[in-house]
C-alpha cells in the first residue's frame, strides 16, 4: 500500500448536480482552479444559459458559428458517441426533451404545476450534417438539429478537469459529476481508485470496480423524473421515437459502464435503454453492468465487477 | 449580365455522404460552402488572387461514414481478483455494516491482467446508501464508511468542504480562548471543531456513480 498522500476535497453544486473532487497532492489553487473550471464548462455547454455556446448554435437556424475549442471538442466527442452507437446515443434530442417538458432547469421543471400540453414526441434529427472545424472552431448545425449535451458535457467537464489537474501539477485527482466520474494519477492512501455503482431501485451499491485511470457514468430512468401532465417521465429519450422508451428495453432501470473517459462511459450508459438487442459488442472495449426493474444484473465486457450484496 | 464571381484563393471540395455542406480553411477563415459550390459567406477584403493555393480542408461534416476516434478500456489495477477481495474481506476489522463479496459477474479475468493477487488490501466494507436528499446526484463520497484500510492522511478523511479551503475555519484547533471544555451547552465548538463522526467519513480514493438526479 502506498503512504497516504494529502488529498484536497472539494464538494459543490453544477450543472444541476453535485460535484465531488478529489485532488491529491494538490492545494486550494488547484481546487479553486477545478470549481472555476467546471463553472466555465457549464458556461459553454448548459442549454438553459440563453448566452452559452450551445444555446448560441441552437439558435444559429443553420448558420456557422465560432465557438470555442472546448465546445468544437465537445461536438466532435457527441457525433463520435452518435456514430459509434449507431444512433442509440443522440446529442440532438434538444427538441424532444422540450416537447417533454424538460425545458428549464431540472429544480424548475420539477416546481411546475401547471397542466402539461398535449404532448406530441418529436424524433431526433441524428448528427448527419453537422459540420465542425477543430481549426477553425467553428460549428455548423444544420436547420432544425439543436444539441444537448447534458450527459456527456458531465463526462466531458469530469475528463477535462481531472487531467487538466494533473496537468497543473496533481499526482492524482477524482472528479465526479453528477455521478459521471475520472479518476487518474495516484490515489491518496491505495493503489487504486475504488468506484462503487448503485442499483437504482434501492440506492444500495451492489458493485465496485477499481480503477488505475478510467471513466465510469452510471444512467437510470429512476432519478431524473418530472410530472407532464398526469404522468411521470424521465430524461432518457428514444431518438427514433422522441419520448421514453417502451417495451422491453424499458425494463431497463439502470447502467454503469466503465471506459477510458468519463465522456465514453456516459455515452455509452444510455444504449441499452434504447437498444434491446445491446450486447457486449454495443460497449467496444469498455464494460457495463446493466440493472433490469425485475432485479437481475448482467454485466458486460471484459472487466470483473466487484459484485457487493448489501447486508 | 451575370454577375462575375469575385476569384476565390481556396475552394472547399470536399462533400461528405450528406452532401449538404464543407467547410475549407481560408487564410484562418472558415469559409462555408454549399455543395454546388455557392459560397455562402466571403471576406470583403479577399485579395485579387489569381494563383489557386493548396487547400486544406479541414473540416467534417458528420455522414454515414464518418471517422472518429472510439472508446477505450479503463486502465485496470494488477488485478481485481475474487478471492483476494474476499481474503480482505475476511481479515478486515470493519464495524459496519457487513458486505459480503459473492465472486464477480464476469468470471473470466482481465486480459493482460497479472495473475498475481493486489499488493494492497482493498476497502472491503459495502458502502451504504448515502444519506440526503435525493435531488442531488452524485454526492458519492459522503457514502460510505470509514475504510478499514491503513489510516490516511487527516486531511482526505476531513469533512467535505463546500467552499475553496481557504475560505473554512480550521477544523482541528478549537479558539484558544475558548476550549471546548469551559464552553456552556449553548456556545458549545461549533461543528467544524469536532472530529467527523465515522458514517460521513468517506473512505479515501472511493466514491459512487450513481444516475443523475
Amino acid at each position: 500500500m502506498n503512504a497516504a498522500r494529502s488529498a484536497t476535497h472539494v464538494c459543490f453544486r453544477a450543472m444541476s448536480t453535485d460535484v465531488n473532487i478529489t485532488i491529491v497532492g494538490g492545494n486550494d489553487a488547484l481546487a479553486r482552479w477545478a470549481q472555476r473550471r467546471v463553472d466555465q464548462l457549464e458556461q459553454l455547454w448548459s442549454r438553459f444559459r440563453v448566452d452559452s455556446e450551445i444555446s448560441r448554435l441552437n439558435q444559429a437556424e443553420g448558420a456557422p458559428v465560432h465557438v470555442s475549442t472546448e465546445t468544437v471538442a465537445a461536438v466532435r466527442a457527441a457525433c463520435a458517441a452518435w456514430a459509434f452507437t449507431g444512433g442509440s446515443f443522440d446529442p440532438t434530442v434538444h427538441d424532444s426533451l422540450l416537447r417533454l417538458g424538460y425545458d428549464d432547469t431540472i429544480d424548475a421543471v420539477r416546481r411546475r404545476t401547471g397542466a402539461a400540453a398535449d404532448h406530441v414526441p418529436t424524433p431526433a434529427p441524428g448528427c448527419t450534417g453537422i459540420v465542425f472545424d477543430e481549426n477553425t472552431s467553428i460549428v455548423q448545425l444544420p436547420v432544425g438539429v439543436r444539441l444537448d449535451l447534458g450527459g456527456i458535457g458531465k463526462g466531458l467537464a469530469a475528463d477535462d478537469v481531472a487531467t487538466g489537474l494533473l496537468a497543473r501539477g496533481a499526482a492524482g485527482a477524482m472528479v465526479n459529476i453528477g455521478g459521471d466520474v475520472r479518476v487518474i494519477g495516484t490515489p491518496s492512501a491505495s493503489d487504486s481508485w475504488r468506484v462503487e455503482l448503485e442499483d437504482p431501485r434501492t440506492e444500495h451499491v451492489v458493485a465496485a470496480v477499481e480503477l488505475l485511470d478510467g471513466g465510469v457514468a452510471t444512467s437510470t430512468t429512476l432519478r431524473r423524473r418530472w410530472r407532464l401532465g398526469a404522468s411521470t417521465v424521465h430524461h432518457l429519450i428514444d431518438p427514433v421515437s422522441g419520448t421514453n422508451v417502451c417495451g422491453a428495453a424499458a425494463a431497463v432501470v439502470g447502467v454503469s459502464v466503465v471506459a477510458g473517459t468519463a465522456a465514453w462511459a456516459d455515452a455509452l450508459s444510455k444504449v441499452p435503454f434504447v437498444d434491446r438487442h445491446s450486447s457486449s459488442s454495443s460497449f467496444g472495449s469498455t464494460s457495463a453492468l446493466i440493472v433490469r426493474d425485475d432485479g437481475t444484473v448482467e454485466s458486460h465486457g471484459p472487466l470483473q465487477f466487484l459484485r457487493i450484496v448489501p447486508a | 449580365m451575370a454577375r462575375r464571381r469575385r476569384p476565390r484563393t481556396a475552394v472547399a471540395s470536399k462533400v461528405a455522404a450528406t452532401g449538404l455542406s464543407v467547410t475549407a480553411t481560408f487564410a484562418g477563415i472558415g469559409l462555408i460552402a454549399h455543395a454546388d459550390g455557392t459560397p455562402s459567406s466571403e471576406t470583403a477584403s479577399d485579395p485579387a488572387v489569381t494563383t489557386p493555393v493548396a487547400t486544406t480542408v479541414t473540416a467534417t461534416t458528420v455522414g454515414p461514414t464518418t471517422s472518429f476516434d472510439q472508446p477505450t478500456a479503463a486502465t485496470l489495477p494488477p488485478t481485481t481478483i475474487a478471492t483476494t477481495i474476499a481474503t480482505t474481506i475476511a481479515t478486515s476489522s470493519s464495524t459496519t455494516a457487513p458486505a459480503a463479496i459473492v465472486g464477480t459477474l464476469a468470471p473470466t479475468t482481465v486480459p493482460g491482467a497479472a495473475t498475481t493477487p493486489a499488493p494492497v488490501a482493498i476497502p472491503t466494507t459495502a458502502a451504504p446508501k448515502a444519506s440526503g436528499s435525493g435531488s442531488g446526484g452524485g454526492s458519492a463520497t459522503t457514502a460510505a464508511p470509514v475504510a478499514t484500510q491503513a489510516p490516511a492522511d487527516p486531511a482526505t478523511t476531513a469533512p467535505i468542504v463546500t467552499a475553496p479551503p481557504e475560505t473554512q475555519p480550521p477544523v482541528t484547533a478549537p479558539p484558544v480562548t475558548q476550549p471546548p471544555v469551559t464552553q456552556p451547552p449553548v456556545t458549545a465548538p461549533p461543528p467544524t471543531t469536532a472530529p467527523p463522526p465515522p458514517t460521513t467519513a468517506p473512505p479515501p480514493d472511493t466514491t459512487v456513480s450513481r444516475g443523475t438526479a
